[in-house]
């Protein structure tokens, strides 16, 4: 599943929301574009047909999805594409619409499963996803091995509906990546989002270079006093070096997401990157009136693994647990974040709790499966990317009820990565 | 009445401790007194905004409150100097509206920022002087006794004594010694020295102002 989405809440700050949107478009691979509220939100409950309106905010969704898709009706027969289905198949929308799917797909040789596009709407009121090994046919005769995801069914349209995800396995220039893969994150970014990007970071900086330069003008005060008051000095040079590896640390993640790089396995201080996630999202945790608290154990083993997208699925779990708290009275918008070693430390755990409502038992699965949403303006695959990275670097991360109330999200990272 | 000032302290509040440190650095090595907190409910517990002439650095971020929010509660008691990462002019302009001393952007000079410091202290200054002043003449106030309060707040409107004594249905030689007692217990020598005592203590007195 190349494909993927992070929620940015409408409940933040304007400027926040567009800075934040920008920053996680950055970060999250192949990312799966919100364009927009989804009309419903809007006119609340006075649209006659809020259905039909998600199901055409559907398409508009699946247009910009970097990634093959296509819409099926019950029979199996596609009825709509998105234009990269068309340019990557070779066939117009109307050359497909009507057509069942086999024309376009068939199994793999690789993949014994038989492709079951009933299969996936046996169950309704669970909406599951499926993906198999597959090949292609393209209009111009070509067969391309392929990867497809079936997720049914939207529970939007006047119809179920299912979405078929095309990811072409290798040699072409409009792939997506493989689950796992850590590289070559395809990236697209315009000037403004840039912006926003730069803006965000801009701001953290500023704290690093202000304390480099008070201390550096304190210390020219300190030596210019007769005598000169050193008793301060060794600390505060102490700081200073500090402050510019932190600068310079804010700097490097701007300019790798600028070039699309992630930043490849390096050693990562869980500890930090916690901090570093609760104090981006400060603002959006005072927007919702909430508070954040962290508890991370002293000497945790390190990590290895790509720091950009592990901060991005903290973000996602974060902004996840705000928004569950967001409409809870004062005492329960609290939420807990705990880092720990297991035993034997061969792993960290981190721990997300809310104090929010939580989800009804046979939910907690479903919290995973993509275009499942409970929120109104959410696309239902922040968890699904959180999921598919933790996965990456071989880890897990799973939901579980609380005892008192609200969700805490677990996640299970191993002290040696794969590589 | 001004009796050894204590001395002047600069509160620093900001949640990054090494902007904390540093800030607190600059402010020291130009001779002030700091007291740093990191975040403001601390600030709200553990400062005492009243003993001596102080002014707070106020970083507009805080993990706790909100800058412009801690502004609003604090309530003019001490000078307040913003210091803010991001130069939003929206909130600049709301927390100079709302009696803000000055607004600096990070990273801050500090030449500025002791400048900046000493102006907000000068200020502190004045506000701590009035506050004694203000103390002082409530003192003095409180020891007159119910008559002579009507006494006063009828002669500062000036009113001479017959008319004082007829509207207080007394005698006009009785009127003469309250007048006495109250010019002795406020001291001063003038009926001009007592207007002036009582506006400049800001004080509402029923009676100064018509």
């Amino acid at each position: 599943m190349g494909i993927g989405m992070l929620t940015v809440t409408d409940s933040m700050a304007p400027p926040t929301v567009s800075a934040l949107r920008g920053w996680l478009k950055q970060m999250t691979p192949a990312g799966l574009r919100y364009t927009g509220k989804p009309e419903m939100r809007q006119g609340t409950q006075t649209l006659s047909n809020p259905r039909g309106r998600l199901a055409q905010s559907l398409r508009s969704i699946l247009e910009v999805v970097p990634a093959t898709a296509l819409l099926l009706d019950k029979s199996n027969n596609v009825i709509w594409a998105n234009g990269r289905a068309t340019l990557v198949l070779g066939y117009a929308l109307d050359e497909m619409t009507g057509v069942p799917i086999e024309a376009f797909v068939v199994p793999s040789p690789r993949d014994s499963r038989p492709i079951s596009f009933a299969g996936v709407r046996g169950a309704q009121s669970s909406p599951q996803s499926m993906t198999w090994a597959a090949v292609a046919h393209t209009k111009s005769g070509a067969d391309l091995q392929a990867q497809v995801t079936m997720s049914a069914s939207l529970p939007i349209g006047p119809e179920p509906q299912v979405v078929v995800v095309i990811e072409l396995q290798n040699g072409d220039a409009t792939d997506v990546p493989a689950p796992g893969d850590l590289q070559g994150i395809p990236h697209r970014t315009s000037a403004s989002e840039l912006g926003e990007m730069a803006a965000a970071l801009g701001h953290e900086v500023d704290q690093p270079l202000t304390a480099i330069l008070s201390n550096a003008q304190a210390a020219q005060r300190f030596l210019a006093q007769t005598p000169p008051a050193i008793g301060d000095l060794s600390e505060l040079l102490a700081e200073v070096i500090a402050d510019s590896a932190r600068a310079h640390a804010i700097i490097r993640r701007m300019r790798q997401a600028a070039r699309g790089e992630t930043t490849g396995t390096t050693p990562i201080a869980v500890g930090s990157l916690v901090h570093d996630v609760i104090r981006l999202l400060r603002r959006e945790t005072q927007a919702c009136g909430a508070t954040v608290c962290a508890r991370i154990e002293d000497g945790l083993p390190q990590l290895r693994g790509d720091v950009v997208q592990l901060q991005q699925v903290l973000v996602n779990l974060l902004l996840n647990a705000l928004d569950a708290v967001h409409d809870c009275r004062a005492e329960h918008r609290r939420i807990r974040v705990a880092v720990r070693a297991t035993e034997d430390r061969s792993k960290v755990c981190l721990a997300v709790s809310d104090q929010g409502p939580g989800v009804e038992g046979d939910r907690l699965a479903a919290l995973f499966t993509p275009f499942v949403t409970s929120k109104p303006q959410g696309l239902g695959l922040g968890l699904t990317i959180s999921r598919t990275i933790v996965m990456a670097h071989g880890g897990q991360l799973w939901a579980e009820h609380n005892a008192d109330r609200g969700l805490t999200f677990h996640i299970e990272l191993p002290v040696h990565s794969r590589s | 009445m001004t009796e050894n000032p204590p001395r002047p302290l600069v509160f620093v509040l900001d949640d990054d401790e090494h902007v904390r440190n540093a800030l607190c650095r600059v402010l020291r090595s130009g001779g002030y007194t700091v007291q740093d907190y990191g975040c403001a409910s601390a600030f709200m517990q553990g400062a005492d905004l009243t003993s001596a002439p102080a002014c707070l650095l106020l970083d507009l971020q805080l993990p706790d409150f909100s800058g412009i929010e801690l502004q609003r509660r604090l309530d003019g008691i001490v000078p307040i100097v913003f210091i803010s990462a991001q130069g939003g002019m929206n909130t600049a302009v709301e927390a100079m509206k709302a009696g803000a001393t000055d607004f600096l952007t990070k990273p801050v000079d500090a030449a500025v920022l002791i400048e900046v410091t000493a102006g907000a202290l000068a200020r502190a200054q004045r506000l701590f002087a009035q506050r004694l002043h203000r103390a002082e003449v409530q003192r003095r106030i409180d020891s007159l006794t119910p008559r002579e309060r009507e006494v006063m707040a009828l002669i500062v409107r000036g009113r001479l004594n017959k008319l004082v004594a007829d509207e207080l249905g007394a005698a006009e030689k009785t009127v003469k010694i309250h007048r006495a007692r109250v010019m002795e217990k406020m001291k001063v020598t003038s009926l001009a020295e007592l207007v002036h005592l009582l506006v400049a203590s800001g004080l509402d007195m029923p009676g100064l102002r018509p």
